[in-house]
């Protein structure tokens, strides 16, 4: 898979992880890794770059255990532009197959 | 660690704005933290888990639409998959060093392992032992189960430095996976094989606890039948026995007389006297009745015994309290003797004070043999188990002593040809050939043991070892070898003669 392309499924697993419930930053790199097996340090440009583009917030949350957490949260614009994205990539995904067949 | 790493990220990160540095910063600042606290690991596990600085920086300046060619150009170059040439010369040293010590090292260990089992379980069937002393043969088995363990562990140790071996090598060539590759070497080792057989792991500690138990009973009731493993025989006063056989009548020829024995178990002695005959002094038992016969025809006396055989059970418990018969023989000082031949098993020989003999073959398979102040032609040796000591043997040809296991002690020998062989034990020649030193040949081969020599005066000597020092020392540096041939496996060489 060429960089460019895993990139911008990076975009829509990261925002497909924070639809179901919000995350920090290393639990998201390592749910995404388990599949896709992707290097730690590009995950963090990623969230930030969609935190400036407003598809998600983060807030600070206290844990019992240790210090606070950076949670990220998926926000109104992210799910539409998720649903975008899904799309496209279903369609993507139908025009290679029929290529395949 | 943190620190460092942190900084050296934050260098790395210069080209972007503050905002976005710092934003990087704080997720692996978190990262750390949470690392530390949630999964209890220490600094350096989290900085072992991490990218590289520099391969984070290249990432995230990437993902910004940064140029980062910089940072890849000194990247590529020593990482990745380019070849590392001073890794490639260690491994050079060390395949060198392999083949020149490690191997030969370990075949000789291997080697060595082998022959002393092979030796022990010769022993073990040995006929003579199942006879006599099966109360022994325990010690015998019991060792040779925990020998054949410990080439089975050794096994495993070879073959783990092998799996070290290989490890290093696929390094070299930047393997992506070798622990496929290795993970199939685990498998060729026993203790991997145990580890999935857990029934098979549980017998064999069973059976080194009966080996143990073994040896440890073995050694007790052998200590208290025998009286431990003493060999101080000499000079030990001639008691009464119960039957002695004058033979004066019937030996018609006392000149050029062969005398031959071949009985089982017994302690063989042969004395020199002012009598004007041949006596046998004979203390029986009455499993082994000793049969004496003199043959006209070839001038022969014949010392034989019979065995009654009985089951290695019964054995087992009759023969522990039970004396060695003994046999002692009286031989006229003055009596030309052509040739003593003993063949034993379980016996322990003395012959000392003969002066005029031709040749002495021996053949004995378990028990000491000493032989002091004799003068002949030939001595032959021949044993299995057991502690030889010669003393004053003056032979006119050849000496060869060979012996499984045990050690061979001679001091003031001198002969013509010298051979002496062992396997398990250590060989000890002290005052050879001292007056006239004009020995021409001196061979000694031995497999687990130490040579050593000390004033030993023949003109060519060859000295072989696998397991074991040899070590050479003589008084008289005036006295120049010829060849002196010393090689050992596993040891060390400490050769302070001259040689042309």
């Amino acid at each position: 898979m060429s960089i460019q392309l895993k990139k911008g499924i990076l975009d829509l697993c990261v925002l497909s992880k924070l639809s179901l419930n919000d995350s920090y930053g290393y639990d998201i790199y390592q749910t995404i890794n388990n599949v896709l097996g992707i290097s730690e340090s590009t995950i963090y440009p990623i969230l930030r770059k969609m935190v400036k583009e407003g598809y998600l917030t983060t807030y600070l949350q206290e844990s019992p255990e240790g210090p606070a957490r950076k949670y990220f949260k998926i926000t109104r614009l992210g799910k539409k532009h998720l649903e975008n994205l899904k799309d496209n990539w279903i369609t993507f995904v139908k025009d290679v197959n029929s290529l395949l067949r | 660690m943190k620190r460092k790493f942190l900084s050296e990220l934050e260098r790395y990160l210069a080209p972007l704005s503050t905002e976005e540095r710092n934003e990087i910063l704080r997720f692996y600042e978190e990262r750390f933290q949470s690392g530390k606290i949630y999964e209890n690991k220490s600094e350096s596990e989290i900085v072992d888990e991490l990218e590289t600085p520099k391969q984070i920086a290249i990432n995230v300046l990437e993902e910004y639409g940064h140029d980062t060619t910089n940072l890849e150009k000194d990247r590529q170059i020593p990482q990745d998959n380019s070849f590392n040439w001073g890794r490639l010369i260690w491994v050079l040293i060390l395949d060198f060093f392999i083949v020149v010590a490690l191997v030969p090292a370990l075949i000789g260990i291997f080697i060595g392992l082998i022959a002393g089992w092979g030796g022990l379980i010769y022993v073990i069937f040995t006929p003579g032992l199942h006879n006599v002393a099966p109360i022994i043969n325990l010690v015998f088995i019991g060792i040779a189960i925990l020998g054949l363990f410990l080439l089975l562990w050794l096994y495993d140790v070879i073959i783990s430095i092998f799996i070290w071996i290989i490890r290093a090598h696929l390094k070299i060539f930047n393997h992506k996976d070798p622990s496929k590759i290795l993970k199939s070497m685990y498998h060729l080792k026993i203790s991997t094989y145990l580890k999935h057989h857990s029934s098979l792991k549980r017998s064999k500690s069973i059976i080194t606890a009966l080996a143990l138990l073994a040896i440890f009973i073995g050694g007790i009731v052998g200590f208290v039948r025998y009286g431990g493993i003493n060999s101080a025989q000499f000079n030990q006063p001639l008691e009464t026995y119960e039957t002695s056989f004058d033979m004066s009548d019937e030996i018609a020829q006392t000149e050029n007389l062969t005398i031959n024995i071949d009985i089982y178990s017994s302690d063989i002695n042969f004395i020199v006297s002012d009598t004007e005959e041949i006596v046998v002094y004979v203390k029986e038992s009455e499993d082994m009745p000793l049969e004496i016969e003199y043959n006209d025809a070839d001038n022969n006396l014949n010392i034989t015994s019979e065995i009654n055989r009985t089951t290695f059970l019964i054995n087992l418990f009759t023969q522990i309290f039970q004396e060695n018969p003994e046999l002692t023989i009286e031989i006229p000082n003055d009596l030309n003797l052509q040739e003593i031949s003993v063949k034993s098993r379980n016996s322990k020989l003395n012959i000392q004070d003969i002066e005029v003999i031709n040749d002495l073959n021996i053949d004995i398979t378990n028990g000491d043999i000493n032989l002091s102040n004799i003068t002949l032609d030939n001595l032959l040796t021949e044993s299995t188990n057991g502690r030889i000591t010669l003393v004053d043997i003056e032979i006119s040809e050849i000496i060869d002593v060979s012996l499984t296991n045990g050690s061979i002690n001679a001091r003031r020998l001198s002969a013509t040809n010298y051979y002496f062989e062992n396997v398990n034990g250590d060989i000890n020649l002290r005052d050879i050939d001292t007056t006239e030193k004009d020995g021409e040949t001196l061979e000694v081969e031995l497999t687990n043991g130490d040579i050593n020599l000390e004033n030993v005066y023949v003109k060519e000597v060859t000295l072989n070892n696998v397991n074991g020092d040899i070590e050479f020392n003589n008084n008289d540096l005036t006295f120049i070898f010829d060849d002196v041939d010393a090689n050992t496996t596993n040891g060390d060489e400490d050769i302070n003669v001259p040689q042309y």
